[in-house]
């Protein structure tokens, strides 16, 4: 059973569309990205799912239960961290997070580890917040949406404002509740931290979805670059490849784009004078990038 | 139906500015007492009365004679404009800041993620308004006690009747708090909230002055709560409270329950 299903949602604000035909679903144990630079609709499609916003058709189904109104009970198993984290600032951070907790039924069970892996210390979390950094704010919004351990988290751009050791102990976090069997919906736009941590990824764009697979499979389908090397004391002409666009020449290095399988092509530079080639594995930013300048993958 | 961690933080937050106006109102019923008992001034009012036109002799000339009786100084503290002006910043801010202040700075939207209904939430900050207006009157209660103890002359002043103009001003302040909160639910900044509340307080009170000043226009006065707010004739025993506080609570909860409804439906942008 799908723990989060969005099926044709749609928001607008007056004539600005934020989501239109949105349908996607995130299955138990799963940890899924959502890709989409700032604007294409991520955080509308997140505060849809949270029930802050209202959706102009479509329906949303958490934990197999349609949502209708606040569904403020299936709100229990969902921990959420907002992409702009804005606490009560005047409360220090231990009553902050105590306070959160008391709306929940059960004992905040993660907090402790959570505010190890953090390395929040007690003094810290004794100060306002007012006081407090931004990344360490931060660190205060992660443990509040996680601390529950909810089945399904909602995370929006979760290591915005943190260190590089403080990301990688948030990576370590999620990948600690998928053992656990939970579920991470996160919102990203930096392309390595959800190829770090997701199996799937929905990429998001002008608020319509224009991918949803595995990143492997993404990866699979994007164009891929080829760099040909070749022999300058036989030939420096660029070869004709089938299937490929040469992108640029420099020298005897030349430049393609792939767009399909490279089988033909590495049949056809057996005949050529190349010295090497290079295939680099596509990553997640080629896809991203293939997606948004050509409209289409 | 309510949440009392909700209710709880708000106390938390206001206790220091609830503890000022309660001392404030109180200190204010000790003063006004003390000002009636410890001089003879109704002959100097009465000349100042005359010196005034006559216009303004409506609108102040049988309150002040009034209020030179001890009935009349106990309603006068209960209707003094700081006293009043006091209450009210507590009652606008209140709803103002939490729900279209909150919505405003981000908070309101970590709170409504939690597994709360927001009507929940509506329900324990119109009631916890309340009560915290309640305790700054009772701090007129508490000062007009001291006062009546203080000065023996001052003894014959009754009782209920001090608690019913507390409770008639308190049904004021309310009614504004739940229009405020009204207004909050629509607005999504607590500074806009604050100011359209506040202005339409002010036509209120100039409307009753109007009503009272100009006969021509004395019909404005049944369109504006201050009319329903009479702390002379309760203290003087005219049975005016039993009217005054259907209109002012029935007007209460229906912003209250219209402003709740709001809340539950609304979107809470980012």
């Amino acid at each position: 059973m799908p723990i989060l299903e969005v099926l044709e949602l749609a928001k607008s604000y007056g004539s600005v569309v934020g989501v239109e035909g949105l349908t996607l679903s995130v299955e138990e144990g799963e940890i899924f990205g959502f890709l989409g630079p700032n604007g294409a609709g991520k955080t509308t499609t997140i505060r849809l799912v949270m029930s802050l916003l209202h959706p102009d058709r479509g329906s949303i189904t958490l934990f197999g239960v349609p949502l209708r109104g606040e569904a403020a009970s299936v709100r229990q198993r969902i921990g959420y961290l907002p992409g702009e984290f804005r606490p009560y600032v005047e409360m220090t951070g231990v009553h902050f997070l105590d306070y959160m907790a008391r709306f929940r039924a059960g004992a905040p069970k993660l907090r402790a580890d959570l505010l190890d892996r953090l390395e929040l210390a007690a003094a810290t979390l004794e100060r306002p917040i007012k006081h407090l950094s931004h990344g360490n704010r931060q660190k205060l919004g992660i443990v509040q949406a996680l601390e529950h351990e909810p089945d399904l988290a909602v995370l929006d751009e979760p290591t915005l404002g943190l260190d590089p050791l403080m990301q990688e102990a948030f990576y370590d976090i999620v990948r600690l509740l998928r053992e656990r069997g939970k579920c991470v919906f996160l919102s990203s736009h930096v392309l390595s931290e959800v190829e770090k941590v997701c199996e799937r990824v929905a990429i998001i764009r002008d608020g319509s979805l224009v991918a949803l697979e595995s990143i492997e499979a993404l990866k699979h389908k994007c164009p891929r670059r080829l760099i040909v090397v070749l022999d300058a004391t036989v030939s420096s002409k660029a070869p004709l490849l089938p299937g490929a666009r040469l992108l640029a020449q420099h020298g005897e290095r030349s430049e393609y784009r792939v767009d399909g399988d490279v089988r033909a092509i590495l049949q056809e530079l057996t005949t050529c004078p190349v010295r090497d080639v290079i295939l680099p594995e596509p990553d997640l930013e080629d896809v991203f990038m293939a997606y948004y300048q050509d409209g289409d993958a | 139906m309510i949440s009392w961690n909700y209710i709880t933080n708000i106390v938390r937050q206001h206790r220091l500015f609830l503890l000022f106006t309660f001392i404030f109102v109180g200190l204010f019923q000790v003063l006004i007492l003390t000002f009636v008992v410890g001089a003879d001034l109704l002959g100097f009012v009465e000349q100042f009365l005359r010196q005034l036109p006559s216009r303004m002799q409506v609108l102040f000339g049988e309150q002040f004679m009034a209020q030179l009786s001890i009935n009349g100084a106990v309603a006068f503290g209960y209707n003094h404009p700081l006293v009043v002006a006091m209450l009210i910043i507590v009652a606008i801010l209140l709803p103002a800041r939490h729900i279209a202040g909150e919505i405003e700075a981000g908070s309101l939207e970590l709170l409504f993620a939690m597994p709360i209904k927001r009507y929940r939430i509506a329900l324990s900050l119109w009631l916890v308004a309340g009560g915290m207006l309640l305790v700054a009157v009772a701090g007129g209660w508490t000062g007009t006690g001291c006062g009546l103890l203080l000065f023996p002359e001052a003894r014959g002043a009754p009782i209920l009747r001090v608690i019913g103009v507390g409770l008639s001003l308190w049904l004021l302040v309310f009614t504004i708090s739940s229009y405020t909160m009204l207004i909050a639910s629509h607005s999504n900044e607590g500074g806009k909230s604050t100011l359209r509340a506040a202005g339409l307080t002010l036509v209120f009170y100039f409307m009753n002055v109007a009503a009272i000043l100009w006969p021509r226009v004395d019909f404005l006065s049944h369109f504006t709560i201050f009319h329903y707010h009479q702390p002379q004739q309760v203290m003087m025993g005219e049975p005016v409270l039993g009217k005054n506080a259907a209109v002012l609570g029935a007007l209460a909860l229906v912003c209250a329950g219209l402003a709740i409804r709001q809340v539950s439906r609304r979107d809470v942008p980012g």
